[in-house]
């Protein structure tokens, strides 16, 4: 079995500094695989990336916690890209891959469209399904658990296909264990630019994306005036105007 | 005239003909696909309607490829559906076959200026994104934003039947009837991260008060709370009479979901949270100990 970890190096937290790390998502994603592996150890599992090339030295951990290669996808050519044309840019390297299930995590924190995957899989012409509540991956098939809300869908979904999965509480995302951090992985890690992926430089990046930000502004709240109370004057406030709404009795 | 497809959600119908609604107060030409096992009521006037059971719903790969050869006969300028994950699932699908733009989470549309411009809040920031398209048609997933009526005229639709031959999968369908109706409550009391796991006070508070319970994405992701009640830009777009929040800092993802709110009561013991710029009545209190304290008096009450 390949396996491939579609995952997304983020700054999400404003309250830190601006440090690159996994998407959280993605990590319960790729950890899924990991398990897998730990029971079928003739799996290979590798993680691409559409990323910045300073993450090179982070993705040395993936190899620690088990991954067999890594794949960095990095040019200034592809930056600024919409989803529409990361996609483009991801699967013209997975085109001439070979794998039997891409997995990703269902959104990212930074832009909570979750739309990536699906144009991957769409662009690969693969089966593909978000809101993954669950999955069981087996030899021939794969079993998931869909959750869109107002339906679920518990189905057999054929090989290969994209699984874009929720974060799930019953597993924690392992860390690299203390003997293995100062593992070698050179060759385990690859970086690849545009020369070589050689993706239509009109349909990628700021320019290329079929989408654009035309610009970005402030949001003008509307001015309220407020009234600031103590927790004692608050609460007589508020239960007087409950009262008066008709909310209590 | 501007034309817009809007795709209906077969698993939310309803709130598809608001969207519907919602586009026609605009100066487009509105038009509906109809998927699914669709009732007379849920069609508007001009419908396109493609008859399909849960297990060929569930085969989105056929289904965008027969829905995306449908809109290529077509010129449409925006294809849009609502914002519901098994939309979204799909849509996304279909923008990617037509190789258009695609954006998430729209929360006004501009026809007016020369191209057609989309709103929607960025995640980080208190900033909104002016987002354009180099080619059409346009796809957008739309947050609901609520109050739209549609009314129905049943003799005047001119219902155009799509025939398709999508492959039903094998898949066990489980339908969740959701009774929580955060967009029509007047009422709606709000937790965040500064309330703690203590969702069970606001849930007493609900039942004391006829409102509902409703949390921002913070307390959805802890596993606090349902994710069918929470508000904010990736939740429910509400208008109640009164939102009370409770521990909530007041990110814009959060504000965007609950600003039209006629009257907002923060209570939050950080005197320089977000949200008590737009709230009408701030309490410095925490939220916890101030939950107690409100139940205790309307115990008292009774």
């Amino acid at each position: 079995m390949k396996i491939i970890c579609l995952v997304k190096y983020v700054s999400c937290d404003s309250s830190k500094q601006k440090q690159l790390v996994i998407n959280e998502d993605d990590n319960y994603a790729l950890e899924i695989a990991l398990r897998y592996k730990d029971k079928n150890q003739l799996t290979t599992i590798e993680v691409v990336t559409m990323a910045p090339a300073v993450v090179e030295l982070q993705t040395h951990d993936l190899i620690r916690k088990g991954v067999d290669y890594v794949t960095i996808l990095s040019d200034n050519q592809f930056r600024a890209s919409d989803t529409y044309a990361t996609a483009l840019i991801i699967a013209s390297y997975l085109k001439n891959v070979t794998y039997d299930l891409i997995l990703s995590g269902n959104e990212t924190c930074d832009g909570n469209t979750g739309h990536v995957g699906i144009q991957v899989a769409t662009l690969l012409d693969i089966d593909q399904y978000s809101y993954a509540k669950q999955i069981d991956i087996c030899e021939t098939e794969l079993l998931a658990e869909i959750d869109y809300g107002q339906v679920q869908y518990q189905m057999q979904v054929s090989y290969p296909c994209l699984i874009s999965c929720l974060k799930t509480k019953t597993i924690r995302p392992r860390f690299v264990k203390r003997t293995n951090r100062k593992l070698p992985v050179d060759s385990k890690v690859q970086v690849i630019n545009n020369q070589q992926l050689a993706v239509d430089a009109t349909q990628i990046g700021l320019k290329g994306s079929p989408t654009y930000v035309k610009k970005v502004s402030q949001i003008t709240l509307p001015a309220k005036q407020q009234i600031y109370l103590s927790s004692q004057d608050g609460l007589d406030y508020l239960l007087n105007k409950l009262q008066s709404e008709g909310y209590i009795r | 005239m501007m034309r817009a497809l809007i795709i209906s959600d077969p698993f939310a119908p309803k709130t598809s003909l608001q969207l519907v609604a919602q586009l026609q107060q605009c100066d487009i030409r509105v038009e509906q696909l109809a998927i699914g096992s669709v009732v007379n009521e849920e069609f508007f006037k001009w419908t396109y309607y493609m008859d399909l059971n849960s297990q060929q719903l569930i085969n989105l790969k056929q289904l965008a490829q027969v829905i995306g050869d449908f809109i290529k006969t077509q010129k449409y300028d925006i294809v849009c559906s609502i914002a519901s994950s098994y939309m979204r699932n799909l849509i996304a699908r279909i923008s990617a076959l037509l190789k258009t733009g695609l954006v998430a989470d729209v929360t006004a549309i501009n026809f007016e200026s020369s191209q057609i411009e989309l709103i929607r809040p960025t995640h980080q920031d208190q900033k909104i994104a002016t987002i354009c398209s180099r080619n059409l048609p346009l796809m957008m997933s739309i947050r609901n934003q609520g109050n739209y009526n549609y009314s129905h005229k049943i003799d005047d639709f001119n219902l155009v039947y799509i025939h398709t031959s999508i492959n039903a999968l094998s898949a066990k369908q489980t339908l969740t009837e959701s009774t929580i109706e955060l967009e029509d409550a007047k009422l709606i009391i709000a937790g965040g991260n500064g309330l703690g796991n203590n969702f069970d006070l606001l849930f007493r508070l609900e039942d004391y008060l006829h409102g509902l319970t409703a949390g921002s994405k913070r307390s959805v992701d802890n596993g606090w709370l349902a994710k069918e009640r929470q508000v904010g830009m990736s939740g429910k777009i509400v208008k109640p009479k009164i939102y009370i929040a409770i521990g909530i800092e007041g990110y814009i993802h959060h504000i965007v979901g609950m600003q039209q709110a006629d009257f907002i009561i923060s209570i939050n013991k950080n005197r320089t949270a977000a949200i008590n710029t737009i709230s009408d009545v701030v309490i410095e209190a925490d939220g916890k100990q101030f939950c107690d304290q409100l139940l205790m008096a309307l115990t008292a009450l009774k």
